[in-house]
């Protein structure tokens, strides 16, 4: 098939897209410049509101009544598509380009079964009987791993899960066997596990379909498992391209650099406390300076010229634009500075150091001697669960019940970090629910400092609430946006009385300062502030009471990275300089580990894993936490390693397994005698090993250890070391 | 390293004043219906000094005539001038609130109506949204059971229950408003109870009243705003119709409902002003409120 | 599915009761009085309290309510020991009479000291005899009998000592009479069993002119729901499909504008219009005793009101779901399959977009009902809801509350229907 590979499936060439707004055209995509060929997977990476899916939908001529493509061309198969004829691109469409996207419950119709949905990709584009076209989308399906794939074709939307959801978009993209696939974010929406396994399809897929790819996501590890070629994209532009290995190896453009260094890894440094972070914000479209390079803003080499010889080169930066240029043969970098960056290793950019690390005295392997702040002793906390028949109206049936958290048993110590790691679902929320007391205890007590804090929050003391206060996760509702920041922060200063009255704006102040922001934040309103901002406001709020223990609940998880960088490092001098103890929630474990001193993995509603976090990333693991750990995509492209795939579903928390709750899905519980019969019939019992160390899980420590090792995870292990 | 450099500090609290003027000079279907209304609230706010008849004086010389010199628009079947009766008709709808003969509240009838209508429904919604439960449930049925009367029903109800007078026309289009009302801030409170901002108040151990009022309540002003003036027309409307059916104001009061079932009788006899003039003063008030919270609907959420 | 369609059913039957509660506790309880309103203003204290006595008006409010939802005739038939029979004269009044052992309809009149029997053989005849015998001796030697009087009430006579009464006299309306008793049942089967009670105002069954004003009524709405279903849904789909163009703009514009205006407003304007200038059509519907599809030309000017009306509402909530189904995700995937703009529009958009107006239309059934009172009462036309309205202003409590009991039940049934429909057209909620 070689003549056919000298056609490039797409090139796109100084694509410009433009949005009609009331006041003028605003331009959201320019000089974007890229080729795909057969077989090949190019990812778009970028922070949002990079112009990542418009390019997309630019491709597909999707653009919406005010959007337009305003520039350049886009060849698909040699044939220019600017300009064809909309009844041209409708054949062209679904039949020879296909998309995924991100959000797979919105993509598929609700009131239509999915078999009708498939099919009619066939029946539109080609004369296939009904029949034949019911049976090609069975073993599409069959061949994306859908479990009982005949029954789902009968099946709506609502009626399977996400992971499933993304199987028949995927499935319903391929099924005309698509010269071109476009992915839009199609793992964003996922758990890791869910995640991995979805990339895991996605590589098979592509050796059997020989496929054109665009994948288009915000995750550098995602792009790095699955890509050949990379584009970056900032503000509408695209600023640097090459090959997968090259680039992640020599990033050029500063913002690529800046990309790469501000996501905690895996294998990075345990002692380290800084992550480097890009300042500022994406501007808005209206606001970009098309005459400048449009990362100039926010450009550190231009600002504090790093490590720069020739200054001269930094001299155009704010009043001419930048073209892509080679910096090798095949890689492309819209920069003045050219080559020039490549002189410094990239991943030499400042990191703290760590000024108290965590002592667990030798020995001390139940952490009894260490002074505890909050005690968690076999907390259990159920719903009733809404049951619609008839029977359970009338009162007949037996209730039943969601058990959300059960029998949990956990210390956190004064001036440590607790991470909670799980996926969605597992219950970590409502563990913390239960303890600031925004949900009733069904069983167990939980104290701090020795205070009981059973009841909830409405009836406890004032000055026990004062103590515990939480950070919340979407920056976008964690404001009221009815009230300036100055007088949300004064509201818990007010109430709990901290300072004197006549103190409060000058507290407030102080506590601005703390977060890093100016005093003049204090009249904002929060429709003001980005999404970093905001973060902030909210740990300010959070501080102002304060608090022995602060709850994060995923705090940087709806961040960009770039931003949620600069979060995590502010968390990381609060907990420094103030010596405060947290709790840190994340479904993300390499956040979690930059950030925490412990670690507890929970797995539906129980604690499978607790540990150091010097003892939870390198084995031996508990099998969840290997699976977990497995699926992390690291950003790394020379890393790709096999993610352990889990089989099924996450169990319904009504109805939970017997014996070991995770035996159902366990890929580890063949090597215990009888295929692992125990796991069905008896709860593990928690294997205490070294520093507080402790798994829950029937087989021996020392064997997972090893099985682990057999995976080849020693990289992980030294690095830690 | 504080994320925004630039100091644009001094705005801040005018946006939102400038934002709203901006959304109505943009839409030319809000200026259209700006203009009906405001030609409205100022005819009824200077009804005295447009004309020089009262309402009540009659001419027997010259009843049901067409538009003249001395009656721009005529006069209705007991010689009284059709523009007087008409603007003062305005004044009860949107400027006072006759509560007895000598005591006369600012704010039209319509307007009350609707103040008192918000108020309960207000609460009511966010009682039920916020605290859900039983509480909800039992206030949402019975608002249920409510909003399953007919309307008019209702309306005939009430007023064969308390009588006809401007008053219990309030209390009628209250009571009627209440449950549509609650139902929105309901479903608004709903949405926002799950706000993080909302977990933080439940955290630092805020009250409900204060989660309530001080935390939600503000947030629903947005389409509560755009509903109460869909609503003042509404109630004009109502009240247009009780007068027609004799459940209006008690006679001889302006009132546009009965003006129009009295000037009825003469239409086919060839005298059509009597009925036409105050059909026409409600029909264009009621678009006017119309044209007005709809173009501001359409343009703010155009604006995010 | 059934599940939560029985839930709907049990919680309309529950707004039922509440709602029955309701109106009639507020009509009932209302200021003002029957009496007046029936005999005239100037009647004297006694005459007001016999008339009030005499239908039972002087009961406890959950006596009467109990009586008039569930009817009193299984007490009366307690009391008299005889079985009661309802029948209907040739003149379409309704008598109650007590049926004696051999079969035949037996009543009473009280005639000085005398208990007169009257029977009704079944050629139709009375004849009348002297039934002394039946006076049951009570304490203090006096004498009572419990009966049916010829008013239809189950009466309670005590010898020697009669009240005044009113009697309701054809082409004469309430008359004073004597030889009254002294306790009284308002005969009635109760409203569940189809007897909403005798009107005050004709002292005719409510039901015999309910079922002709009905009628019309449901011709007239039925005729303007037609009209308005397709050609609203049809209209605002096609706004919604065009959103911001010119069309967009006109028709949901004008329809804001027709939905908004007052029903009497519209229809003064119609009548100027069509009867006045042009005179093309009848200003009023003048319907006599026929029925209305036999003067079809009468329903033009009134089904056209409504219409307009409530075009415009319906309009706009179908064009604003089409908007936003149409800027769905999975309109988009649609799309971008390649399939044709007609069959995204048709298979995949037009279901989506009905489920919400759907409901919505049928809650506006409410609102529909309010539109027909206005209407009738604008062209005179004789539906239930001018029936409703002459009701509530004479305080005709069993004709109000009869024709109350309709609208809602009408109101409250389309809401069930708008579940059930909801159900079928909402896969999610059929398939939970």
């Amino acid at each position: 098939m070689e003549h056919t590979s000298d056609i490039p499936v797409l090139e796109v060439k100084d694509l410009a897209i433009s949005y009609q707004t009331r006041k003028q055209m605003v331009p959201a995509v320019r000089g974007v410049n890229f080729t795909v060929r057969q077989g090949q997977t190019v990812g778009i990476v970028g922070e949002s509101g990079c112009g990542k899916s418009t390019i997309a939908f630019g491709i597909l001529d999707f653009l919406g009544s005010n959007g337009k493509v305003v520039g350049g061309s886009i060849k698909f198969m040699g044939k220019e598509m600017v300009g064809t004829p909309k009844g041209e691109l409708r054949k062209i469409r679904g039949n020879n380009i296909s998309m995924v996207y991100q959000d797979p419950m919105q993509a598929l119709n609700p009131s239509l079964t999915i078999g009708t949905q498939l099919t009619e990709v066939l029946t539109a584009h080609t004369d296939i009987g009904e029949k034949e076209a019911w049976d090609r989308c069975i073993a599409m399906l069959e061949r994306v791993h859908m479990p009982d794939a005949a029954n789902v074709m009968k099946r709506y939307v609502h009626m399977i899960s996400g992971g499933q959801q993304q199987r028949v978009v995927i499935a319903m993209a391929l099924l005309n066997n698509p010269s071109l696939l476009i992915m839009d974010e199609p793992t964003t929406a996922l758990d890791v596990t869910v995640e991995a396994a979805v990339l895991d399809l996605i590589e098979d897929l592509k050796k059997d379909f020989n496929t054109g790819i665009i994948f288009i996501t915000h995750n550098l590890g995602v792009v790095a498992k699955v890509s050949d070629r990379l584009c970056v994209m900032y503000a509408g532009e695209m600023v640097e391209q090459g090959p997968i290995d090259h680039l992640f190896a020599n990033p050029a453009h500063p913002y690529t650099r800046g990309l790469l260094c501000c996501v905690p890894r895996l294998g990075d440094n345990l002692s380290n406390n800084r992550l480097w972070s890009i300042q500022g914000r994406v501007p808005d479209p209206a606001e970009r300076d098309l005459n400048a390079c449009i990362y100039a803003p926010r450009c550190d080499w231009r600002l504090e010229g790093r490590h720069l010889e020739d200054k001269s080169l930094i001299a155009n930066c704010t009043t001419q634009h930048p073209e892509l240029v080679a910096i090798s043969e095949d890689h492309w970098s819209r920069c003045f500075l050219g080559r020039a960056p490549l002189k410094v290793p990239w991943d030499d950019y400042a990191r703290g150091q760590k000024e108290t690390v965590i002592q667990i005295p030798e020995g001390d392997d139940d952490l009894s001697s260490m002074d505890t702040l909050l005690n968690i002793q076999n907390m259990r906390l159920y719903y009733p669960e809404q049951n619609p028949s008839l029977r359970a109206i009338l009162g007949l049936e037996k209730k039943s019940y969601v058990k959300a958290v059960d029998d949990i048993s956990l210390k956190v110590l004064r001036g440590t970090t607790l991470g909670v790691v799980g996926e969605s679902g597992c219950g970590k929320s409502t563990m913390v629910k239960g303890i600031i007391g925004l949900e009733e205890l069904t069983g167990g007590k939980v104290d701090l400092m020795g205070i009981n804090l059973n009841e909830p929050a409405q009836k406890r003391d004032l000055s026990l609430i004062r103590e515990l206060q939480m950070v919340f996760q979407n920056p976008d509702s964690t404001l009221n946006p009815s009230y300036t920041i100055g007088t949300q922060i004064a509201r818990p200063i007010q109430k709990f009385k901290t300072v004197p009255k006549r103190k409060v704006r000058q507290e407030v102040e102080r506590l601005l300062r703390a977060v890093k922001l100016a005093s003049y934040y204090y009249d904002r309103y929060p429709r003001q502030l980005s999404g970093g901002e905001k973060q902030r406001i909210g740990i300010a709020r959070a501080l102002a009471s304060r608090p022995s223990l602060v709850i994060c609940d995923e705090p940087v998880s709806a961040l960009d990275v770039s931003v949620a960088a600069a979060v995590l490092n502010l968390l990381n001098e609060i907990k420094e300089g103030m010596g405060s103890t947290m709790i840190f929630i994340a479904h993300d474990l390499s956040v979690v580990r930059f950030i925490s001193d412990f670690v507890a993995v929970m797995y539906l509603g129980e604690i499978v894993e607790f540990g150091p976090v010097s003892a939870i990333y390198p084995p031996p693991y508990h099998p969840y936490s290997e699976a977990l750990l497995s699926s992390v995509p690291i950003p790394d492209p020379s890393a790709r390693r096999q993610s352990i795939i889990l089989s099924g579903d996450v169990p319904s928390p009504t109805n939970r397994p017997s014996g070991c709750c995770f035996h159902t899905r366990c890929p580890r519980r063949s090597v215990l005698p009888d295929n692992g019969k125990i796991c069905e019939q008896e709860k593990p019992k928690f294997q205490r090993l070294k520093n507080g160390h402790k798994i829950l899980c029937h087989i021996p420590a020392d064997q997972l250890t090893e099985l682990a090792m057999e995976r080849g995870d020693e990289r992980m292990m030294l690095s830690t070391a | 390293m504080p994320e925004k450099v630039e100091t644009n500090n001094a705005k801040t609290k005018k946006v939102r004043f400038t934002d709203m003027f901006a959304i109505l000079l943009s839409s030319k279907i809000a200026m259209v219906g700006l203009v009906i209304v405001l030609f409205w609230v100022f005819v009824a706010l200077f009804a005295p000094y447009l004309t020089p008849y009262t309402p009540y004086e009659q001419d027997w010389k010259a009843p049901n005539q067409g538009p003249s010199a001395e009656h721009i628009l005529g006069t209705d079947e007991l010689g009284r001038d059709l523009w007087t009766r008409l603007i003062y008709g305005a004044r009860v709808v949107l400027v006072v609130l006759p509560v007895s003969e000598n005591i006369s509240l600012p704010g039209g009838t319509a307007i009350w109506g609707v103040v008192v209508a918000l108020l309960i429904g207000a609460t009511l919604g966010l009682i039920g949204g916020y605290k859900g439960g039983w509480i909800d449930e039992l206030v949402m049925r019975l608002l249920d059971a409510m909003m399953a009367i007919p309307v008019i029903l209702l309306y005939l109800i009430i007023v064969v229950a308390i009588g006809a007078s401007a008053v219990n026309v309030v209390i009628a289009i209250s009571i009627v408003g209440v449950p549509g009302i609650a139902r929105l801030v309901r479903s608004l409170t709903l949405d926002i109870k799950t706000r993080e901002y909302i977990r933080a108040a439940e955290t630092r151990g805020e009250s409900a009243w204060f989660i309530m009022f001080v935390e939600i309540l503000p947030n629903t002003r947005g389409p509560i705003i755009i509903d109460a003036m869909l609503r003042i027309g509404y109630a004009i409307f109502a009240m247009g119709t009780l007068g027609f059916l004799g459940l209006g104001m008690p006679p001889p009061s302006p009132d546009w409902g009965s003006m129009v079932a009295k000037g009825r009788a003469f239409i086919l006899t060839g005298n059509p002003y009597a009925a036409l003039w105050p059909s026409l003063a409600i029909a264009s008030l009621v678009v006017g409120l119309n044209l007005l919270a709809d173009g501001i609907r359409e343009e703010s959420m155009r604006y995010q | 599915m059934i599940v939560f369609i029985l839930r709907r059913f049990f919680l309309l039957l529950l707004t039922m009761i509440l709602v029955s509660v309701a109106v009639f506790v507020i009509a009932e309880s209302s200021p003002g009085n029957i009496a007046k309103n029936v005999l005239g203003a100037f009647i004297s204290p006694e005459q007001e309290a016999a008339f009030i006595r005499q239908n039972g008006l002087d009961q406890p409010m959950y006596v009467r309510y109990l009586h008039w939802i569930a009817g009193n005739d299984w007490i009366a038939e307690k009391k008299i020991n005889m079985p009661l029979k309802r029948i209907t004269t040739e003149e379409d009044f309704e008598e109650w009479w007590a049926v004696r052992k051999d079969g035949a309809l037996i009543r009473w009149k009280v005639d000085g000291d005398d208990l007169v029997a009257i029977v009704l053989t079944e050629d139709g005849e009375k004849t009348e005899y002297i039934d002394n015998e039946r006076w049951e001796a009570i304490e203090d030697g006096k004498q009572e009998f419990w009966g049916i009087d010829r008013q239809n009430h189950a009466v309670r006579w005590v010898k020697g000592e009669t009240e005044t009464m009113f009697v309701f006299v054809m082409g004469k309306g309430w008359m004073e009479s004597s030889g009254g008793p002294k306790d009284y049942i308002p005969l009635k089967k109760g409203f569940v069993r189809g007897d909403p009670g005798i009107s005050f105002r004709t002292g005719r069954p409510v039901n015999k002119s309910l079922w002709t004003r009905l009628r019309n009524s449901v011709v007239l709405a039925g005729t303007a729901f037609v009209i308005v279903m397709p050609l609203a849904l049809l209209l605002g789909l096609i706004a919604g499909l065009q959103e911001g163009s010119v069309r967009d703009r006109f028709l949901s514009v004008g329809g804001m504008m027709f939905s908004v205006v007052p029903e009497f407003a519209t229809g003064i304007f119609l009548t100027l219009i069509f009867s006045v200038w042009l005179g093309w059509l009848p200003g009023a519907a003048v319907l006599g005793t026929s029925a209305p599809w036999e003067k079809p030309m009468m329903l033009i000017l009134p089904v056209l009101t409504l219409t307009l009306i409530e075009l415009g509402y319906i309009l706009r909530i179908t064009r604003a779901s089409m908007v936003e189904v149409m800027k769905s995700p999975y309109i988009r995937t649609a799309f971008l399959k390649g399939l044709p703009y007609k069959k995204v529009v048709f298979k995949h958009a037009v279901k989506n977009a009905l489920i919400a107006p759907i409901t919505v239309i049928m809650l506006h059934v409410n609102w529909l009902l309010g539109g027909i009172v206005i209407v009738e009462v604008v062209f005179g036309y004789p539906g239930l809801g001018a029936y409703l309205l002459e009701s509530a202003l004479y305080k005709d409590f069993n004709a109000l509350e009869a024709g109350a009991m309709i609208m809602v039940l009408v109101a409250v049934g389309t809401q069930l229907v708008a579940d059930i429909i909801y159900t079928f057209l909402n896969p999610r909620i059929r398939y939970a």
